[in-house]
């Protein structure tokens, strides 16, 4: 557990002292910032504008530090040969794999805090209310962020660091139009397709699940169990990406 | 579960491979590696391995109720290889690549290896395959009579990699504290440790640089610094002097030869065969992938002769042409004198006789003795021939 904790620390290190995240972080605060202007000329309500333009904001960041840090940092120890600095140690690759996710998430999570913050002092200050169901739309957000790092980990384990980019924001396409295919499932005919439709809508996680951005605007309440099986439903997928991710690695010759 | 038969039978000194078949041949639980092969050889009975095998597969196929008790082997080796081979392909459409071709060497505890050949040899690889960094395609790899890849085999174990790989965003300090904690977690010797390390190196002035900022010997001298931390047992050095100045090698050097005093195991591989020679007590040299000679240096430079030199005075152009295509290398010097070198293996008698006939005569001559370089150099020659 110790070694996890210090890769961990030392991957936290990395991404906070890495300029991308900066970039991405100040351009993210600007956007929300200037959400006041966009949420002026809208014919709807501001404060709806303002959610709606902030959440969808956050979630697109989260995405490209996700992609971008997550497949690029460990692409990186391998290419970089960084990685023997730690494996070769008395420390499992599991312990590493896990360790990079941890302090990859931390990172996330504290970017993600400051994004929060600016998005509800600025909510705040256009006259809005900070609601449950607002705090677990921003929750939700931030599991499909953790869905989607141990997914661009899992792929850089099993390929290079451009290809496993273009995967994961696959993966993350994919996974919002995961609903649609349930929709072809009923139409799908032929002995092949419909099988071929069935494992993908199964295998691929349904990431539309942790949007619920028409909900907060639209003032369609859900109920609590609603947000706790989503964030159930997303560990769950999170860790299923990590163990593979640590048994590919586990196999890789580095 | 085991009978005294057995037992007597797991004692490689013991070792009787008839009578062993024949217990094999009824244990097929606990000896599937045996009856794979259906026949056992002398050979690799006597090897301390056959018993760390067998602990192995005991352990994971031993009955719930009985749990043998079985010594671990004594065995000398630090890591031994045994009959390995590694492929390597990078993509399915292209042609394999064999970097170690059913490799056999063992490291002997407490003595200082060294491990040379030319370049693309395998040294790198057999490196990484001892450090469970890649796996064998076939054959077995064991530090200290345990696999690589688990992570309690390399406990005691310290690695200096060819080229320094670090993290950019470090500094020396924390570079060595993640590296301390790794090993030792939060322990109270860390800081102690660590200012030792680094005044061995001579890098304490540097404590708080960037790793980034550092030249390239001195990030040689840190990775140096990090594999002396938490006091290992076996080094695993691959080219360490590499990236070096005349003073940082001789530092090296140093600390290499007081390891060796200590009695700790030194394996490292290197091109610069003065350093093997000048530290080494036992060379492991490969080609091609293979072993092509272990054992102790000074057996390895008694079996080759050296080359022989004389100064000739009055030789002619004629003659040194003449000389040159008998074989010897003749160079002129200003005094007007002539060197012939008679390369090892070759006869002198030749070129005495024709020197004779020319009324010439031999006014010094002295017999070198060989080096580990003019070995490799002239198998490597004899391979390309």
């Amino acid at each position: 557990m110790s070694a996890v904790y210090e890769i961990g620390v030392n991957t936290f290190k990395e991404t906070i002292r890495n300029n991308v995240l900066y970039i991405v972080l100040f351009f993210v605060v600007m956007l929300i910032m200037l959400s006041v202007f966009v949420a002026d000329w809208s014919v709807f309500a501001r404060i709806q504008v303002m959610e709606d333009f902030g959440l969808a904001t956050m979630s697109i960041a989260g995405l490209l530090l996700a992609v971008f840090i997550g497949v690029g940092m460990l692409g990186r120890e391998i290419g970089q040969k960084t990685v023997y600095h730690v494996v070769t140690k008395p420390v499992s690759r599991a312990q590493f794999v896990c360790g990079k996710y941890a302090g990859l998430l931390t990172t996330l999570l504290l970017t993600y805090l400051a994004m929060s913050a600016v998005f509800l002092c600025t909510l705040v200050y256009l006259g809005g209310t900070i609601r449950l169901s607002l705090l677990g739309a921003m929750l939700l957000i931030w599991t499909e962020m953790a869905v989607v790092i141990s997914a661009s980990i899992f792929f850089s384990t099993i390929t290079t660091s451009m290809l496993g980019s273009f995967f994961s924001l696959g993966f993350y396409i994919a996974g919002h139009l995961n609903d649609l295919l349930s929709i072809k499932l009923v139409a799908a005919k032929g002995s092949l397709y419909p099988y071929l439709l069935k494992a993908i809508y199964y295998v691929l996680p349904n990431l539309e699940h942790f949007n619920v951005r028409d909900n907060i605007i639209y003032g369609i309440g859900l109920p609590a169990t609603y947000y706790a099986l989503a964030f159930g439903y997303g560990i769950l997928y999170a860790t299923l990406f990590l163990s593979l991710a640590c048994l590919m690695f586990e196999k890789k010759d580095l | 579960m085991f009978s005294r038969d057995a037992k007597k039978c797991l004692n490689p000194t013991d070792a009787n491979p008839e009578a062993c078949f024949g217990l094999a041949k009824d244990c097929k639980i606990l000896f599937p590696w045996f009856c794979e092969r259906g026949r056992i050889t002398e050979k690799i009975w006597t090897n301390a391995y056959s018993e760390a095998y067998l602990n192995d597969k005991i352990q994971e196929k031993g009955t719930k109720n009985e749990k043998p008790r079985l010594k671990k082997p004594m065995s000398n080796s630090s890591i031994e290889f045994l009959h390995v081979s590694k492929d390597y392909q990078r993509h399915f459409w292209e042609k394999k690549v064999v970097a170690v071709s059913d490799c056999s060497f063992s490291v002997e505890k407490n003595a200082v290896t060294g491990f040379v050949g030319p370049n693309g040899a395998g040294k790198t690889t057999s490196i990484k395959l001892a450090l469970g960094l890649a796996r064998p395609t076939k054959g077995k790899v064991l530090v200290d009579g345990k696999d690589p890849r688990s992570p309690k085999s390399r406990q005691g174990i310290s690695y200096l990699s060819e080229r320094p790989y670090f993290y950019d965003h470090l500094t020396v300090i924390e570079t060595l504290r993640f590296a301390f904690r790794l090993v030792k977690g939060h322990g109270n010797s860390c800081e102690s440790q660590i200012r030792r390390a680094l005044d061995e190196v001579e890098l304490s002035a540097s404590l708080s640089s960037g790793v980034k900022d550092l030249s390239k010997g001195m990030q040689q001298r840190l990775s140096m610094a990090q594999a002396l931390l938490c006091d290992p047992e076996l080094f695993i050095l691959d080219e360490p002097m590499s990236g070096l100045d005349p003073l940082g090698r001789r530092l090296f050097r140093n600390i290499l030869r007081k390891l060796g005093q200590d009695g700790k195991t030194v394996f490292f591989s290197s091109h610069i065969l003065d350093d093997v020679e000048a530290l080494c007590s036992k060379v492991i040299v490969m080609a091609n992938g293979t072993v092509a000679y272990q054992g102790s240096l000074d057996a390895i430079l008694s079996q080759a002769s050296g080359d022989t030199e004389c100064e000739v005075i009055g030789l002619s152009e004629e003659d040194r042409r003449h000389l040159g295509t008998l074989g010897y290398n003749v160079t002129s010097n200003p005094n007007g004198r002539s060197t012939i070198l008679v390369p090892a293996g070759k006869e002198f008698r030749e070129c005495q006789r024709y020197l004779y006939g020319k009324g010439l005569f031999c006014e010094s001559g002295s017999k070198r003795s060989a080096s580990l370089e003019d070995i490799l150099y002239k198998q490597q020659q004899d391979k390309w021939r």
